[in-house]
């Protein structure tokens, strides 16, 4: 899924929130609210320079919330064009093993 | 050459190899080596091509990660190149050049994608000598990456001209200049109007096949590259040898031991104190190492060990940490109004996300009167710890940060 990212997705971090739950007192729900990125060409790595590039598509959901178990680490993302970036795999070794 | 090479010390030693005594170095032989070549190169080559203005919007826009150094300054505005700066450079160099030689022009095109395939392996090659375990493939991959290094340098080999080089071209040039004069003076006026362009031409043709006929890769440096991939099969991974560890004594040895003395015969008293500091790191480390391996070890052992180890160690994090709650927040409305987020899309997520997320018994209510009054926590920071490459329990914590609209050191509101 996602070609070379492997089921990762990068995405935007609008908040982090807690939620208390009303009916029951002890009960607290840890989420975040994203703003999730496509991969462009299907997360395939460039032929070029190897890396995937990600995009903000103009029809991306402004808001999704999702449980924070969900988000694995910071990716590191090069600005190349208004609302498209660069996944930059070469940041560290781990990155590297993994998005291939 | 007659060169009279005599016994080499190490020659009498048993079992000993003179030619085995040279271990690969990461930090001097690709950081402040062939790094710092190629980045002369790269420079040159934007130049060249126009993008170094690009080139410079990318490197000084880089986003920050654990462990990364954000530039603060241009490239061209950088002095100081050490190896801190080049790993760094080594961690982004492909991004910002992918980014930077984008959308070539027709002529463009090729020489781009020789360039950019030449920095990717050996920036892959460089990754790939720091693991610390390796396996057939993982070696082979990196002669891969050298080989194909190796096919696409020659993409910068117009910037390896030396000044040898660049006063024969000069000299070839005047004298091919001084012969058309000659010329010019017996050809006539409307042949004489043509003559400039294809003189141009001509001495760039030249020019080129004098700098790819002289220049050329071969030095040191880039010899030893070859040499990665046999020591790690007979000696293991490259880092065991680093020079690195060396370069850090300078400072937690010598400097601080500097600091902490009275100045008395003070290198006698830095190599008699650090020893006995050293030594005990080492055996506090041990310790710790035995401890984390807990119900493998028996249980004489663990007995010994509670004996003999007065520290408490820390237990190692591996879950996620929020930090730094807002207190103008607390309830959807407030979110809503410092964030932007129309409260109809936070409705539609929560819901989404309980029904989703949610067992049956404990899902939010969906009427938007009670979500409306939902008690909530907005936060800034989130530690994720990571796992460290080819660790078993060794953790790098990720702070993924959300200000939403606040500014962060100054410098804008951030959300990673």
């Amino acid at each position: 899924m996602y070609g070379a990212l492997r089921g990762r997705l990068p995405a935007k971090l609008v908040a982090l929130l807690k939620i208390r739950d009303p009916t029951s007192e002890d009960t607290v729900r840890r989420v975040n609210g994203l703003q999730l990125l496509t991969p462009a060409n299907s997360g395939r790595l460039s032929d070029l320079h190897g890396l995937v590039t990600v995009q903000m598509r103009e029809d991306t959901p402004v808001f999704t919330i999702v449980d924070i178990g969900t988000i694995l680490g910071l990716a590191h993302l090069i600005p190349e064009e208004d609302r498209r970036w660069v996944g930059n795999s070469r940041i560290d070794l781990r990155t590297f093993d993994e998005v291939y | 050459m007659n060169l009279g090479i005599g016994q080499n010390i190490f020659h009498r030693l048993d079992r000993v190899l003179a030619s085995d005594l040279y271990k690969p170095d990461i930090l001097h032989t690709i950081y402040l080596g062939l790094f710092k070549y190629m980045m002369d190169w790269i420079e040159a080559f934007v130049t060249k091509h126009g993008r170094l203005q690009a080139f410079d919007e990318h490197w000084k826009a880089l986003p920050p990660y654990p462990g990364f150094l954000v530039p603060k300054k241009a490239y061209r505005e950088v002095t100081q190149w050490q190896g801190k700066e080049m790993r760094n450079l080594g961690r982004c160099i492909q991004g910002v050049l992918a980014v930077a030689l984008r959308q070539p022009a027709g002529a463009q095109a090729i020489p781009f994608k020789r360039a950019l395939r030449c920095v990717r392996a050996l920036v892959d090659f460089n990754m790939m000598a720091q693991y610390r375990s390796h396996t057939p493939d993982t070696i082979a991959y990196m002669e891969e990456y050298l080989d194909q290094f190796h096919r696409m340098k020659d993409i910068f080999l117009e910037f390896r001209v030396t000044k040898r080089t660049q006063a024969k071209v000069d000299k070839q040039r005047n004298e091919i200049r001084r012969l058309r004069a000659l010329m010019r003076e017996c050809v006539a006026t409307s042949q004489r109007r043509r003559m400039p362009d294809d003189n141009r031409d001509e001495e760039n043709e030249m020019r080129n096949d004098m700098v790819h006929g002289l220049s050329h890769f071969n030095f040191i440096k880039m010899h030893l590259l070859s040499h990665f991939c046999d020591h790690i099969h007979r000696f293991g991974n490259i880092l065991m040898y680093s020079t690195e560890i060396g370069e850090l004594a300078h400072k937690t040895q010598i400097k601080q031991g500097w600091r902490q003395l009275n100045k008395n015969d003070a290198a006698c008293q830095i190599v008699h104190s650090y020893g006995p500091q050293h030594a005990i790191q080492m055996r506090l480390l041990n310790l710790q190492s035995l401890k984390n391996c807990g119900p493998n070890l028996s249980p004489d052992v663990l007995k010994h060990l509670d004996r003999t180890t007065s520290t408490v160690w820390p237990p190692v994090i591996c879950r996620r940490i929020w930090k730094g709650r807002r207190g103008d927040v607390s309830n959807i409305v407030d979110f809503s109004r410092i964030s932007g987020v129309s409260l109809e899309i936070i409705y539609r997520e929560l819901i989404r996300y309980s029904r989703h997320n949610l067992p049956i018994d404990h899902r939010l209510l969906e009427d938007h009167a009670t979500l409306r009054s939902l008690p909530i926590e907005l936060l800034r920071q989130l530690e994720v710890p990571v796992l460290t490459f080819q660790e078993a329990d060794v953790y790098e914590i990720h702070g993924a940060r959300s200000t939403v609209t606040l500014h962060f050191r100054n410098q804008g509101s951030r959300n990673d």
